[in-house]
């Protein structure tokens, strides 16, 4: 029964001052500026033709949604950014810039995945992890070779689709896409699924200390 | 064990097909090339390979055994088929404070080992726990977690006190050590010089003692003996903060006793009380002076189950042992175990160790009620026979068992 000598309000101060800090360097990461980056910046884009109200209303909504995102680490959460984010590329394409060119909106949609990330690392970091350069580098890779392959890929669909003016050349598509995510979802699991996979484990929670072996007892 | 879709996948499959569904509804190629690189994210993440495999493996501490506020590290390999996103995080009993992080994210490719270096701030028998390691594609689509257990247990001892002193002699062996007997017979010790009679071997005759006094004398010598020391240690409870805590101070008397008496070639037993009972017989030697030390390393608070052990077998103590009990004579279990052991006919001597000041919002009547209950339990042990050394806070335990070989001749009483 180990008992603490400070007093609770010295405690509740600690904890006080702690959070602070933990906030302040969570503001302060690079991956977090960037990530606020990318709200504001399409917040500002989507909600520049309304005036400036709508502009700061939009901006608002962005930064506590995101906030929220950072704070919690929550998957709903970070479902409803990416989302939010989506919607503001949507408005900031039609209202702001009249539409824009389909291989510019997949660079646009790129960022919404890349926030995603951001929000992930962001959160590995705010619980202590210590985050290798090797993580960013690989990360960017990836996410920049999606963003690559999407843009050609829009762009290639485009200059077939201009020969055939319809877009029924995206029907191949998604029929292979959704045989391929049908295939991962159903058979990869069943095939490989242990007795255990069922249990999800949180980073940081706590696994009960594993019961004394023979061994063990025999050596003390 | 186990492996599942993450979140980004969802988020790629809702948004890319999405986006594709809604350009086919709408004839318009713009959503679509918004959930391009969704669909991107999914199809390059699956032609890289779901669900990507790392083991841990080969765990290693610099140092099994440390004493308290020495650093140590731990370390452990990782090994993977291909270059993977790999978090490794390593979970630590309280006893045990990481220096640095104990989560590390990375890319891991072929075999690659991990140091953490770890501080022991309290003393016990504890060592990292669990190794959790969890995989991730490239683009964070699907992960695998898995959880290694680690059997490396790292043994913190308290820094312990040399004693010079022993608990004095009650019932002998007939083994040479290093206590005094009471009898006379072949020793070291001087006992007394007196004139040869009748009856004495004649080689007991001094030969230069004779020559000055003109007549046959005789010296006599005390034996050197050795005894049994029983020692038990109450983990019915742990009261106190950080180091200064009752069960911490009783486990550092009963190393530096059992160690004093095995180096004196007495023979040294070990009764913990707390959750049941647990013995460890009472024997001779440097190895048993490492199970004795290594038992009370493993001593914790654990709450008690209905049908716990409440007494020592009658077969588990040698007859002549001296009991020396290290406790704050707080938990009626081992109360009541000490009263047993003396209804044996065995002396107990008993050290209590100071109990911390409570915490300043407790009462001060609760605190009265506290000590009179607690003193009232001593008295009680006191007239049954058994010998309490109060042990205060600042005094060394050299200190203690100077004041029992100086009391204890005084208060020894038949069983």
């Amino acid at each position: 029964m180990a008992l603490s000598t400070r007093s609770r309000t010295g405690q509740l101060a600690d904890r006080f001052t702690d959070a602070i800090l933990r906030h302040l360097r969570m503001l302060t990461d690079p991956e977090s500026m960037l990530g606020w980056f990318i709200v504001t910046l399409w917040s500002v884009l989507a909600g520049i033709d309304g005036g400036v109200v709508a502009m700061l209303i939009l901006v608002g909504i962005g930064w506590f949604v995101h906030g929220v995102a950072v704070e919690t680490g929550n998957h709903v959460m970070l479902w409803l950014t990416t989302a939010m984010l989506l919607i503001l590329i949507v408005v900031a394409s039609e209202v702001t810039f009249d539409g824009l060119p389909p291989v510019l909106l997949a660079a646009a949609g790129a960022t919404a995945l890349v926030h995603n990330e951001l929000v992930r690392l962001n959160y590995a970091r705010r619980r202590d992890a210590s985050i290798d350069r090797s993580v960013y580098h690989g990360a960017g890779l990836a996410l920049g070779l999606a963003a690559g392959v999407a843009m050609v890929g829009v762009a290639l669909t485009q200059v077939l689709s201009e020969a055939a003016p319809r877009p029924w050349l995206w029907m191949p598509v998604a029929a292979g896409g959704l045989l391929v995510v049908g295939y991962a979802l159903t058979l990869i699991p069943i095939r490989g699924a242990t007795e255990a996979s069922r249990e999800r484990w949180e980073p940081g929670n706590r696994i009960p200390p594993q019961p004394l072996r023979q061994e063990d007892l025999d050596r003390s | 064990m186990s492996r599942h879709l993450t979140h980004r996948f969802w988020i790629c499959f809702f948004v890319g097909w999405g986006g594709l569904a809604i350009a086919l509804l709408s004839r318009s190629v713009e959503p679509a090339a918004l959930g391009a690189p969704f669909l991107a994210a999914l199809a390059i993440s699956l032609a890289d390979g779901w669900w990507p495999v790392a083991v841990a493996d080969n765990p290693k501490v610099s140092s099994p055994r440390v004493v308290e506020g020495d650093s140590l590290e731990f370390s452990i390999e990782l090994q993977t088929t291909k270059r993977t996103w790999t978090e490794l995080e390593i979970q630590l009993p309280a006893a045990l404070v990481p220096l640095g992080s104990t989560r590390l994210v990375t890319m891991v490719d072929g075999t690659t080992r991990f140091t953490i270096p770890i501080r022991a701030d309290r003393w016990g028998a504890a060592g990292p726990e669990w190794a959790v390691v969890t995989t991730r594609d490239r683009l964070g689509v699907s992960e695998r977690v898995a959880r290694y257990p680690i059997h490396i247990p790292v043994r913190v001892h308290p820094t312990a006190e040399r004693l010079n002193s022993l608990v004095p002699l009650y019932r002998e062996r007939p083994v040479t050590g290093e206590h005094r007997a009471r009898s006379k017979g072949p020793g070291s010790e001087l006992a007394e010089v007196r004139p040869y009679r009748f009856g004495d071997p004649v080689r007991m005759v001094h030969p230069r003692l004779t020559a000055r006094r003109g007549s046959p004398m005789v010296i006599e010598r005390h034996p050197d003996r050795s005894s049994d020391i029983v020692l038990l240690v109450d983990s019915a409870q742990d009261l106190g903060v950080d180091l200064n805590t009752t069960l911490r101070w009783t486990v550092t008397a009963a190393m530096a006793l059992g160690e004093r008496h095995l180096r004196a070639q007495d023979r040294v037993g070990l009764i913990d009380v707390g959750r049941g009972v647990r013995w460890v017989p009472a024997r001779l030697g440097r190895k048993h002076l490492h199970t004795v030390i290594d038992a009370l390393l493993s001593t914790e608070v654990l709450p008690r189950r209905q049908n716990d052990m409440g007494y020592v077998p009658p077969s588990k103590l040698p007859k002549s042992a001296t009991i020396v009990a290290i406790s704050p004579l707080l938990s009626e279990v081992t109360l009541s175990a000490l009263v047993d052991l003396r209804s044996r006919g065995h002396e107990i001597l008993v050290i209590k160790p100071a109990i911390p000041h409570p915490e300043p919002h407790i009462g001060p009547l609760a605190r009265r009620i506290f000590r009179v209950g607690n003193e009232l339990n001593e008295r009680w042990l006191q007239e049954r026979g058994a010998i309490v050394i109060p042990w205060t806070n600042g005094d060394s335990l050299e200190h203690v068992m100077r004041r029992v070989v100086r009391n204890l001749g005084r208060t020894r009483h038949p069983v």
